[in-house]
């Protein structure tokens, strides 16, 4: 039940810094430093939706469960 | 993106998954996907925060810059690593994390 609730409250969390990015103005790059991980440092949870049609959740799909290794590409189509 | 489809088994033998991540849509990653043969998921994030914390997207540019990061199971990043993917060092540093998990 606590458990439930704390993880309410930290995909919450993730959501509001989302929004907050969004509402974030272009120049803000000191912000943009701050939020920055570095090794070492605990990764942050997030949702995104996958190009398999599913919502992959940091928090149910891998955290406890698998090492996740992400490559940021440019954009589709560009040698990686 | 490739070479990540041909290491997925030695990926899998790591306990680890794997997944690409670009500012694109879905249907364009989808299209892509298929385009590549790729199994293993592209994550899209057209806001780009993913970026933002991972230190893939740089002041004034619009799109991720080529970064690999890989995060333990128990949440802690512990690779991150600008330009094309080296898949050697991939594979070392989670063949030392399979052994972390082994001892644990």
């Amino acid at each position: 039940m606590g458990n439930t609730r704390s993880k309410g409250l930290r995909r919450l969390g993730a959501a509001l810094i989302g929004a907050a990015l969004l509402a974030a103005p272009a120049g803000a790059a000191d912000e943009r430093a701050d939020m920055m991980k570095r090794v070492g440092e605990r990764a942050p949870i997030f949702q995104v939706v996958t190009s398999q049609g599913t919502l992959a959740d940091y928090d149910r799909d891998y955290y406890g469960k698998h090492h996740l290794v992400m490559t940021f590409v440019p954009a589709a189509f560009t040698p990686v | 993106m490739e070479g990540h489809q041909r290491n997925l088994y030695l990926y899998d033998r790591f306990n680890a998954r794997v997944a690409g991540v670009s500012r694109d849509q879905v249907a364009t990653l989808e299209f892509w996907a298929k385009d590549l043969g790729l199994t293993f998921p592209l994550f899209s994030n057209p806001i780009g925060h993913l970026g933002i914390w991972f230190g893939a997207l740089r002041q004034g540019y619009p799109m991720f810059n080529r970064t690999t990061v890989i995060i333990d199971k128990w949440g802690v990043i512990r690779y991150m690593r600008d330009g094309s993917p080296d898949y050697h060092e991939i594979l070392r540093v989670l063949k030392q994390l399979h052994g972390e998990e082994a001892g644990r």
